[in-house]
């Protein structure tokens, strides 16, 4: 016959009851802890590293959002404010005007201003950009690689699998720290050389 | 008949487009091009008949940093950047010491007195690296970039400053050249990458690079421009990229010898600022070299620093 009590004194009720208390204390215990480490562990963003980058344009065409999370950023410290910008014009061209044929950017996302005689202010429009990297290769030949390429995060949906990074064939692109989120050569204090 | 005439025909049709469409699918291995790929190629042709020196001999450089080259009278060769070396005329290396801070520029006088431009301080060092005198030049924003010398000044050209500072022997600043003068509508030099050079002609006349404006400039002993030549191209004939020449020396009847970047490649002009030839074209250097240093000695056969090879490479005329 089945009794309530076993040999060491605990009733099967009351085995069930803590065995259930247990369990909960410790999925909820489990959940914090998970939670805990996730907000005070180092997060990381996806980032193309300017040294290793080949400008070979498939940040253009791999990254899941249309247009490229991967945009054209300009480090305005290094520029030379050129007028025969390698970044800007075609090489070749013949007239350096504004017009369409003698852009480079396919997008036009180039805005070219004259500031004053011999020198030109290059601003790029986000939203044209595609981040095809036609620009960054014209302007780091020529010029002193003041127009780069980087993974803007405000764009960037921070995917488990990069699909960029997977195709990068110079393994330019890596998980670096969130709290500094690019890689620019122009950004840092200790930069060779700087435009006044 | 006629009727099956055509199907036979249709067949073969459709047979011709599925053989096409499986070879397409699977036989087919075209690589697609990018379509963003940006290719220069097309800028580093040349027509090799204009190449009139021909690459005779190499001198390795064994140190981490190689910056500048200069030929003292007795055509012995001095290397600078993280060492001082020097080659005798035979190439063969007479001495070599370790200097605390990389050499950006060199140059050598008459009296075998070693040039060095340091961060923001001239060295004056004997062959042996013995130390003989040196002294400061006074601004935090200073990248000495060349430094040439003539009877009894130094001159120095400062990117930074976007100038070229004259020395006396000892250090004393005797004034700036390649300053902006508005009063007589001279510009400024235009620099927009740390590449500047100076050279003394043969009229002691100073030759200053404005990179910027792709022109070579010379100055009178009173700091006054004189004349400038240089043009700005895709071509052989002129100057391309952002900022061109990065280096220039001259030869013993006056013609010039120039270096430039994002081209590699090296070229004589004219006394007068003609382009004559080619010395070495973009194919005889690594891509993207950059900083091309040059010399020439009394034989006229022209010294090129190249920092990507660490080699100091010799051509003579063909």
């Amino acid at each position: 016959m089945g009794t309530e009590k076993d040999i060491n004194g605990i009733s099967r009720r009351d085995f069930f009851r803590k065995g259930m208390q247990w369990a909960v204390l410790l999925g909820v215990g489990g959940l914090s802890a998970a939670l805990i480490s996730k907000t005070t562990a180092g997060k990381t963003v996806w980032q193309i590293d300017t040294k290793k980058c080949t400008q070979c344009g498939r940040c253009a065409l791999n990254c899941v959002k249309s247009p490229s999370a991967v945009k054209c950023i300009h480090a305005y410290d290094l520029c030379g404010y050129c007028d025969l910008c390698g970044g800007y014009f075609r090489p070749g061209v013949i007239m350096l005007t504004t017009a369409a044929e003698n852009q480079l950017c396919p997008t036009s996302a180039i805005k070219r201003k004259f500031i004053e005689e011999p020198f030109f202010e290059y601003d790029i429009d986000k939203k044209l950009c595609i981040g095809c990297s036609k620009c960054v290769k014209g302007c780091g030949s020529f010029g002193n690689g003041s127009l780069q390429l980087q993974i803007d995060q405000s764009l960037c949906d921070n995917c488990n699998d990069c699909s960029i990074a997977r195709n990068c064939p110079s393994n330019a692109i890596s998980r670096i720290d969130a709290s500094k989120p690019y890689l620019m050569l122009g950004l840092r204090e200790n930069n060779q050389w700087k435009n006044k | 008949m006629k009727k099956n005439i055509l199907l036979i025909l249709l067949i073969i049709l459709i047979l011709a487009i599925l053989a096409f469409m499986v070879n397409d699918l699977f036989f087919s291995h075209k690589t697609q091009d990018n379509p963003y790929e940006l290719n220069t190629d097309s800028l580093n042709r040349y027509d090799s008949s204009l190449v009139c020196y021909k690459e005779i001999s190499q001198i390795p450089v064994d140190m981490e940093e190689v910056n500048a080259i200069s030929i003292d009278k007795n055509d012995n060769i001095i290397a600078a950047g993280s060492k001082l070396m020097v080659f005798d005329k035979n190439f063969k290396m007479i001495n070599s010491s370790a200097l605390t801070e990389a050499a950006s520029c060199v140059c050598v006088n008459s009296n075998d007195e070693v040039f060095l431009g340091i961060q923001h301080h001239i060295e004056v060092r004997n062959f042996t690296g013995k130390l003989l005198r040196q002294w400061n030049i006074k601004n935090s924003e200073s990248v000495l970039t060349s430094i040439a010398v003539d009877e009894s000044n130094v001159y120095v050209a400062d990117a930074g400053e976007r100038r070229v500072h004259q020395f006396d022997f000892n250090g004393k600043f005797i004034k700036n050249m390649g300053e902006e003068d508005s009063i007589n509508g001279v510009p400024a030099i235009i620099i927009r990458s740390p590449f500047f050079d100076v050279a003394i002609g043969r009229d002691q006349e100073i030759w200053i690079v404005n990179p910027g404006m792709y022109l070579v400039e010379a100055f009178d002993s009173k700091g006054k421009l004189k004349s400038s030549w240089g043009s700005s191209s895709d071509k052989i004939e002129g100057f391309c990229g952002c900022c061109n020449p990065t280096h220039i020396t001259l030869l013993a009847d006056g013609s010039f010898v120039t270096s430039e970047k994002a081209i590699p490649r090296v070229k004589i002009y004219s006394q007068t600022g003609e382009f004559k030839c080619i010395v070495a074209g973009p194919d005889q250097f690594n891509e993207a070299t950059k900083g091309l240093d040059l010399a020439t000695d009394s034989k006229n056969k022209v010294y090129v620093l190249d920092p990507a090879r660490k080699q100091i490479r010799i051509f003579v005329k063909k």
